[in-house]
Formats: structure tokens, sequence, C-alpha cells
């Protein structure tokens, strides 16, 4: 990427049935796919039947009935990828994952006021809003775009249902509210029928494709950076 | 169910207890939710979530529909805007957002180790950030580089990444190369079979 994220981060999130309370540190732990030091520091937020959640050193994981998320802000990402194939593929086997998502997502710092109201511009022009749009001249102190997502639906190289959700919004972390961005992709995979009824499914299509998706939301991202120049 | 349902249950295990001073409005009030643990149990956790007041564990659950299923709690806490996911206002990160260790990579290889020496090894290495996906550097990098954890368990064959970046924390930022050695799953018999039949393909079509 051709701007340095302030902050960046990547998450999978798998949806199906899960059981929250079972995923405590102390289980990935005792079953190799954490390190004890992890497990030393890591800060449970909360187990109980209906949601668990934990950090530990580069993960923060959420699990509730219908969904867990495994996410990190550190490089390398891979490491969410390879937690989750060997949890799903070698411990949890028979848990039905119907769909999941590799959502990537940063915030970045761009010149000014002005260059982040070019880049909000160029994707949503203020003249398609008529009168009204010439309210919202000029620079981006009198409003602009506040959130947009163009959405894939059904992309070429995965089963149907498949989408990539695009949404870039001013940043409300980094920037001052000034000349910040926030970027993210989500790109959703529907496992086909026949396949969700364990996680082997799920297993198979993120080896498949994880790094490729990666790699497809940094470039749609850099491109989003590159409007600002 | 979520936790705004939980909270209203009327299960006694969980509950808010307010703990702002008494001169405050009900705006400024801040409050604890707390999850007790019974004994027995194999389950436990204490819930912190600032919270102004009871209106705002009523609100939760309710904010708009997220585009993609798999993307509600994408880059959740740290690095996703502050919106519609319930877990996010009830399960803050323990540290302020801004005091969040975040490693961005500015290159990234990925290795795996063909020999060992006293104080270092040798690796060959895939430009990852490049879009690499055959090996075309060879690397010796001292042990030093790698934890102890990591050193112990070295061996021929090892996978791991190598990145350089920059390490953000506590609004300092700091340039930083770590080595991570991946944690992949044991091969089975499916895989084996499954590359054998990648290399019958490949000697019998060469282009593949």
């Amino acid at each position: 990427m051709r701007i340095e994220p302030e902050i960046g981060g990547l998450a999978v999130v798998c949806l199906g049935s899960l059981n929250p309370s079972i995923f405590t540190p102390a289980w990935f732990v005792r079953r190799g796919l954490l390190s004890d030091r992890m497990e030393e520091e890591a800060t449970l937020q909360v187990a109980h039947r209906e949601i668990t959640a934990f950090d530990a050193d580069w993960l923060h994981l959420e699990v509730r009935p219908d969904r867990l998320s495994a996410e990190t802000v550190q490089d390398p990402h891979v490491r969410v990828r390879d937690l989750l194939v060997k949890t799903f593929g070698q411990h949890l086997q028979h848990t039905p994952i119907h769909a999941f998502g590799v959502n990537r997502s940063v915030h970045f710092r761009v010149r000014d006021l002005g260059t982040r109201d070019r880049i909000g511009r160029t994707l949503a022009p203020t003249n398609a809003w008529g009168a009204w749009g010439t309210c919202l001249e000029p620079g981006g102190e009198h409003g602009g775009m506040t959130s947009l997502t163009m959405t894939q639906v059904d992309p070429e190289d995965r089963s149907k249902g498949g989408r990539l959700n695009v949404t870039v919004e001013p940043s409300r972390k980094v920037g001052d509210g000034r000349d910040g961005i926030f970027v993210t992709v989500n790109d959703h995979f529907v496992v086909p029928d026949g396949r969700n009824d364990s996680a082997a499914g799920m297993v198979d299509l993120l080896v498949e494709h994880f790094d490729a998706s990666r790699s497809r939301s940094e470039g749609i991202i850099d491109h989003v950076m590159s409007l600002g120049e | 169910m979520t936790y705004a349902d939980l909270l209203h249950s009327g299960d006694s295990r969980v509950r808010m207890n307010p703990v702002g001073d008494a001169g405050r409005t009900a705006g400024q009030q801040r409050g604890r939710v707390l999850v007790e643990v019974p004994e027995g149990s194999n389950w436990a956790g204490v819930v912190t979530a600032r919270l102004r007041d009871a209106a705002d564990i009523r609100s939760l659950g309710t904010g708009p529909t997220p585009a993609s299923a798999s993307g509600g709690s994408a880059a959740s806490v740290a690095a996703g805007q502050e919106s519609f996911s319930p877990l996010r206002l009830l399960f803050p990160p323990v540290e302020p957002a801004s005091a969040t260790r975040s490693f961005h990579a500015l290159q990234e290889w990925e290795g795996h180790v063909t020999a060992i020496r006293k104080r270092e090894f040798c690796a060959l290495l895939v430009d990852v950030t490049a879009g690499g996906s055959s090996e075309e550097e060879e690397a010796w990098i001292p042990l030093a580089e790698i934890s102890e954890d990591d050193a112990r368990d070295l061996c021929v064959g090892g996978i791991f990444r190598w990145v350089i970046g920059y390490e953000r924390e506590y609004g300092t930022k700091r340039r930083v190369s770590q080595i991570v050695f991946r944690d992949l799953p044991a091969l089975t018999r499916s895989d084996i079979e499954a590359g054998q039949a990648w290399a019958q393909r490949v000697c019998e079509s060469p282009t593949e």
C-alpha cells in the first residue's frame, strides 16, 4: 500500500453453529493452538454459553452461537488463517460452518481535509445531487460523503452467494476528524450445499482463497489511496 | 440472545452495577456489567463496559444491518469503526484503542529452513509483498532474531514469516523486524495423496 496505515487489521468471520463457552485461551493452549505464553498474557473478557471474547497477544477472538471472529492488527496476518485452519481442520471438524468472510480494514491519513474531500467527491460526486450538491462545496468544510459501500455480487471465483463489499468512510480513529480515511473490504464466501454441515468446506475455501483475498483487498485499498494523489 | 437480552432476562447472575457518583446526572453515570461465575462452571468472566445509563444497554443490538453477514464484526475492536456491533459497546478493549499495539508490514517474506548452525540458520525466501510464488532468495539468519521457544523447536523444513515494518504503540512508532514461525496443520494421508496426484500431473504436463 502506498500509504502506511496508522491502524490496519484483518479478521476472519465464520458463520455457523458454535459453542462459545469452549473457546477460552486455556482450551486453545491445551490443544497446542496457542502458546503457554499467550495464555499467561491473555485478557479474558467473558466466557459464557452465549459469548466468549478474549485478547491474547496478536489475537482478538469473539465467539457467539452463530459466528466466530478472529482478528489481528499485527502482521503477519496469516496467523489468523493458520489458527482457524488448525482449529476447525483438526479439532472442531464437525462444526457446521456455512459462510465466512475475510475482512481487511485500514485507517490511514492523507495530506489534509481537501485531499480527503477530493477522494470522497471522486467516489461520490456532489454534482449528482443537483442544487443541494452545491451546498456541500467546497473543500469538505460543509459536508460530503460520510459512507459509501460498493458490492460485487457472485464473484466468479466462488460459489453462489459470495460477495465483495468495500466501504469507504471518514475515519473516526485517526486524523482528528479531518484527514483520516477508513476503508474496509469484506470478502464473503458461502460454503456450497453438501459441504456446509461441517467445517471442512470452510477450511478448504479458506486455504484456497486467503492469500488471494488479502492481496485483492489490499489492491482495492491501495487504489482508494491513489485517488488522493 | 444478545447481551442486552441477557441483561434484561432476570438472570440474577447478570446485573448492571452503576459506579457513577451521586453528583452526576444520569447521562454522566458509568456502569459495569458483571457476569458472575457459578461454582463448578467451566466458564468464567467479568464483563466491563462503559455505559452512560441503562438506556445504553437497552439500545444495544438495534443498529443497522451490515452489508454482509460475515462483515459485521470484521476488524471489530481495534481496526474497525465504532458503529453497529453491540459487542463493540459491551466489550471495549481493556486498553484504549490508541494504546493497542499494531504492526504493519512494509516487507514480508515466507521462508523455509534449509540448514541450522550453532548461531544461525539458512532459509530460502519467497517475497510475499511482491506476490512472489517461488523461492528466489537465500538468507542466513542469526538465531538471536527468533524467540527462545522458536529456537528450541527449530528444525529443517520449518516454515516462517519474516516481517519488517512499523510497530505503533502508545503513540510511538518504531521499525521492527519480526520472525514468526507458522503453526500449520500436520499433513494428512489425503494431503499426501493430493500432493502425489499433483506431482503426477506436473510430470505428465510440465506447463501446469
